[in-house]
């Protein structure tokens, strides 16, 4: 009997673990892995929709990685109040390492550094959150392949990610189903679940197009159906390695 | 009399017809009635105060436009009495509550206490956004910081926990529930409840808009049924006390109880929702529905007496009394049809659905009531003949021989009351506010009289603030304007606090500046008000979407108050609109929320009372002075039906009872239905006058044939009422006794009144013989 239980953990197990050829991280890290360049910038518009009305933000953005860190730098050019509101942020690799922000307000030409939390909060009053925005290091997450399947004529994975406990905290989600494009290797389709599991918004990721060799998804439609609410992020000038200056990313650059 | 015979001779065949058909008859009332009640399981009740408005109604309009921009403004607030909310253990507990309420509270969209508002802080050279309390494990000096700074900040102070830190509050706000067929918000409260029920440590009071319309369905629920049985009983003790016959009080009883059934079965047919409106219905039909079966009864039995075979005494029962009844129906189905006239939904369903009641009440009277009424072999439901008078002949005759002989004080005395009750009608007050309608004790009410102790205020009138274009509440004078706003209402006796996006924008420019006190205002320049914001959304800013608009055009101003009379709602609108006025110039003001709700009902019971008494006032005249032929006749006969409207609110207003909206049905329900007795004592008085051509003969007879039944159902009408008084509502009660005072002092006023005005003024032109003695009605009706 003892055997025979045995045999049946040992054949199920191995049947589980053979069933896909990749496993659920190892998906994350190609995902991680699309973006080969030292840096960027693009320009992005993002449109937002609720219950008829319409919102329009105009913003630019730079990036360069340190390693397996990163710097950004968002500037806001639209709307014309909030002209050169700059956001700098470093973030790091390290689960432990809580990322950089600051924020540089350019009526009263002061710089702040903001700590703590805000990456659950909207941005921009847009559908995205400030963590939706930002690039998520791989083991944030546990990441299940649940699926292999095909989307149109595609061939995706479906993964479920689940923010380990110490970033459970700061996120909004309690988990999030990813489609993740085979050849690609982009997010095609992302949903969101609230922390009572409940579907809370969904994100369809298209019009990829290779860029300086890059695979890169120009367009991003976020749908919040319980707020009536839709963001498109459509990105412009998209451009890789430029030789970005380091002083750019410091806080002392931020004011004019 | 041509006309008479006429009616007499199609009654006849017609009465006929339906003693043949009576076991058809008998055989259709039982399929209908089995049908009808299989659909009373159908019945949904709901209280909530906005389904009183009409679609397009100006209030309502402007509550949904508040709710698209702002979001649902309905909150539940668990409240928590604890030593002290900023110790460990209790912080602990709270929080599990809270997670609780959190994880399972259906259509919740947000959920705020202590343990996970957030704290935004300026630092040297940064902000700190964070949560208040970022972990429950601080130990004892860090809470006394966080307690220290809870309660003296205003965006948490009585809040969401009270300055003495006694109470601790958990918010619970919701999205826009789902359309669905049934109310969703009352999902809330059952599971609130069963969640609150484990936390028997916790002394926890619970108050909310969704708490207030469940635990008023509840009681609705409770109370109809008591409703019932109580006017049920009530009448047939009186039926009992006054035909002292079985038939006399099964036949009525019987009728009037299938009428109830077969309407609510169609007012479930038909959709309806019942409220605490159209809650009355039931028992409102038992006690209106009733007359027409008394009558027919009662002329029954006297034809009986007479001597006359069961068939013979239909016949002649039918002739006399079909014309009367019909024309009650009709008048009494105008009387509730006249609360279409206002703008009140529930009135407007109960005024269709009660005008539905009278009319099945008269078809039960023949498919039911004559049917049963002619059973029985030749002679034997010959009633036993009243030997002698019995009380009730007493009475009638004082009142008759005190009318003839002194009409005069009978006349001063009306008049003086007329006069007094008038005054009375002045005096009386308005009030929508629900709780107030409870008793001191009542469970509801403690709670929310808790909340306005320990946290400010439970209710709050809301303010929106337009400019008109996208982007200009981030104007700095629109911005000044605001707080302008703000300091005026913080400065009014009714408000305890107020919140607008002023207030996080003085916030975010302390923290900018290194959490300065000086820098708690407003920032000089309309960019700084933008760039703020940008932070204040990105960094966490839950509180935005409340007080501003998506496209920035509109702001919210909360100013929270304790429970007000509707009175005092008012005044503070009048006091915010005057100030606006006179104040603020950079944009448009408009007031809404759940107090612009309740002056908003105010003035539609104002008003609606006003229109539904004058519609059913001049339907109702027109339909008497066609029946009676007589203009002069006709609006003679309206004085007893308008008095004892003006007594039964005059009374309100010297009992100091306040006219809430059950109050709103009194006045076209008291002229509906005590017109069924002019109708009777009218209709008969020409009779007679006719014949005998003597008004004091006419009156005299008029008293002896119908005296009886219209007394009889008068008390039956009033004790019937008396059901309502069993409630824990104010209104319900005043509405009894109220409706008491209106019909005993209609037939009064129809007894004593309407024959002295009918000898003075004569409108059936003079007399034409001298006084007779007249011989027994029926001779004259076989003549």
């Amino acid at each position: 009997m003892r055997l025979m239980f045995t045999v049946l953990v040992v054949s199920t197990a191995f049947s589980f673990g053979s069933a896909y050829s990749l496993t659920g991280r190892d998906i994350a890290v190609k995902m991680d892995e699309v973006d080969t360049s030292a840096d960027s910038q693009r320009n992005a518009t993002m449109v937002i929709e609720r219950a008829g009305q319409k919102l329009v933000r105009k913003l630019k953005m730079q990036g360069k990685k340190y390693g397996v860190d990163e710097r950004s730098l968002i500037t806001f050019e639209e709307p014309a109040d909030v002209q050169d509101t700059k956001y700098l942020s470093w973030v790091y690799d390290a689960t432990d390492q809580e990322d950089d922000l600051w924020v540089y307000f350019p009526t009263d030409n002061l710089v702040r550094r903001i700590s703590g939390g805000g990456k659950k909060g909207s941005f921009m009053r847009s559908d995205f959150a400030n963590e939706d925005i930002e690039q998520r290091a791989v083991d944030d997450d546990v990441h299940t392949l649940v699926e292999e399947t095909t989307m149109g004529d595609r061939s995706v994975y479906v993964l479920e990610s689940v923010p380990i406990e110490i970033k459970a905290a700061d996120s909004n989600y309690a988990k999030r189903k990813v489609w993740v494009d085979a050849e690609y290797w982009l997010p095609v389709k992302i949903e969101y679940y609230d922390q009572r599991k409940r579907l809370l918004k969904t994100m369809i990721q298209g019009d990829i197009q290779n860029i300086d060799g890059i695979w890169t998804a120009t367009k991003l439609i976020m749908e919040t159906p319980r707020k009536n609410s839709k963001t498109l992020m459509q990105y412009f000038d998209v451009q890789y390695n430029v030789g970005l200056d380091d002083g750019a990313f410091e806080q002392s650059a931020l004011k004019r | 009399m041509e006309r008479e015979n006429g009616v007499g001779g199609f009654t006849a065949g017609a009465t006929g017809l339906l003693i043949r058909l009576r076991w058809i008859s008998l055989a259709l009332v039982v399929v209908i009635t089995v049908f009808a009640f299989n659909q009373l399981a159908n019945l949904q009740i709901d209280n909530s105060n906005e389904t009183f408005f009409r679609h397009g109604n100006d209030t309502k309009v402007r509550l949904d436009q508040f709710k698209e921009t702002f979001g649902n403004d309905d909150f539940v607030f668990v409240l928590v009495d604890v030593d002290n909310t900023f110790e460990s253990a209790t912080l602990k507990r709270l929080g599990e509550l809270a997670e609780l309420l959190e994880l399972e509270t259906p259509h919740l969209l947000e959920m705020t206490w202590i343990g996970n508002v957030e704290s935004i802080e300026g630092v040297p050279g940064g902000i700190v956004i964070e949560d208040l309390i970022p972990d429950l494990g601080l130990s004892r000096s860090e809470l006394n910081a966080v307690a220290e700074r809870a309660t003296s900040d205003p965006l948490y102070k009585d809040r969401i926990v009270s300055s003495d830190k006694r109470t601790a509050g958990i918010l619970l706000e919701f999205e826009n529930y789902p359309e669905l067929g049934i109310d969703p918000r009352k999902d809330v409260p059952p599971v609130i409840n069963d969640i609150i029920a484990d936390f028997a440590d916790l002394n926890t009071h619970v108050v909310g808009g969704p708490i207030m319309d469940y635990e008023m369905d509840l009681e609705t629920a409770r109370e109809a049924p008591r409703w019932m049985s109580l006017a049920l009983g009530a009448m047939v003790l009186m039926l009992l006390v006054t035909t002292r016959s079985f038939m006399g009080v099964l036949v009525p009883a019987l009728t009037v109880i299938l009428s109830v059934i077969w309407t609510m079965g169609i007012v479930s047919l038909l959709g309806f929702t019942l409220n605490l409106f159209v809650i009355l219905v039931p028992t409102l039909l038992l006690c209106v529905g009733i007359g027409d079966a008394m009558h027919v009864v009662a002329e029954f039995r006297q034809g009986l007496n007479e001597g006359l075979s069961r068939r013979e005494s239909l016949v002649h029962t039918l002739g006399l009394v079909t014309g009367p009844i019909l024309l009650t129906t009709i008048t009494t189905a105008t009387g509730f049809l006249a609360f279409l006239a206002t703008d009140l939904v529930p009135l407007r369903e109960l005024g269709i659905q009660a005008a539905i009641g009278v009319w099945v009440a008269l078809i039960l009277t023949f498919l039911f009531a004559v049917p049963v009424l002619s059973m029985g072999g030749a002679g034997s439901g010959k009633s036993p003949k009243r030997s002698g008078k019995d009380i009730f002949d007493h009475f009638l005759g004082a009142i008759t021989f005190l009318t003839l002989r002194a009409p005069v004080p009978i006349a001063i005395l009306f008049a003086v009351g007329t006069g007094a009750a008038l005054y009375g009608v002045s005096i009386v007050e308005i009030e929508s506010n629900t709780i107030q309608d409870l008793p001191e004790d009542y469970p509801m009410r403690v709670a929310f009289e808790y909340v306005d102790e320990q946290m400010g205020g439970s209710m709050s009138l809301e303010l929106v603030v337009e400019t008109g274009e996208a982007d200009g509440i981030k104007n700095i004078s629109v911005m000044r304007d605001i707080e302008r706003l703000q300091a005026y209402l913080e400065s009014h006796r009714f408000v305890t606090q107020t919140s607008s996006v002023v207030d996080q924008i003085k916030q975010m420019h302390r923290a900018v500046y290194e959490n300065k006190e000086d820098y708690y205002r407003l920032p000089e320049k309309s960019s700084q008000v933008a760039e703020y914001l940008l932070l204040y959304e990105s960094g966490g800013g839950s509180q935005l979407e409340k007080y501003v608009s998506f496209t920035y055009d509109a702001a919210r101003v909360q100013a929270r108050t304790k429970s007000l009379t509707l009175a005092q709602v008012q005044e503070l609108e009048r006091d915010v609109e005057r100030f606006v006025a006179e104040n603020i110039e950079s944009a448009e003001v408009k007031t809404t929320g759940t107090l612009s709700l309740m002056s908003g009902l105010g003035d539609l019971i104002k008003v609606g009372q006003g229109q539904s008494f004058t519609l059913a006032f001049f339907a109702i005249a027109l339909i008497m002075v066609i029946t009676l032929r007589s203009i002069k006749l006709g609006l003679i006969a309206m004085v007893p039906n308008v008095l004892p409207v003006f007594f039964a609110l005059g009374a309100m207003g010297w009992l100091g009872f306040q006219l809430n909206m059950i109050g709103l049905v009194l006045a076209p329900m008291i002229l509906g239905v005590a017109v069924d007795d002019t109708v009777h004592f009218f209709v008969r008085y020409r009779r007679y006058f006719d014949q005998f051509g003597s008004y004091e003969t006419a009156y005299r007879e008029t008293m002896r044939t119908v005296g009886r039944p219209l007394l009889f159902t008068t008390m039956v009408l009033v004790l019937g009422f008396m059901g309502f008084t069993y409630t824990v509502f104010d209104g319900p009660r005043n509405f009894a006794m109220s409706s008491g005072i209106a019909f005993s002092s209609a037939l009064f006023a129809e007894f004593l009144l309407a024959p002295v005005l009918l000898r003075w003024l004569k409108p059936l032109g003079p007399e034409t013989a001298p006084k007779e003695e007249a011989p027994s009605p029926l001779v004259t009706a076989k003549a």
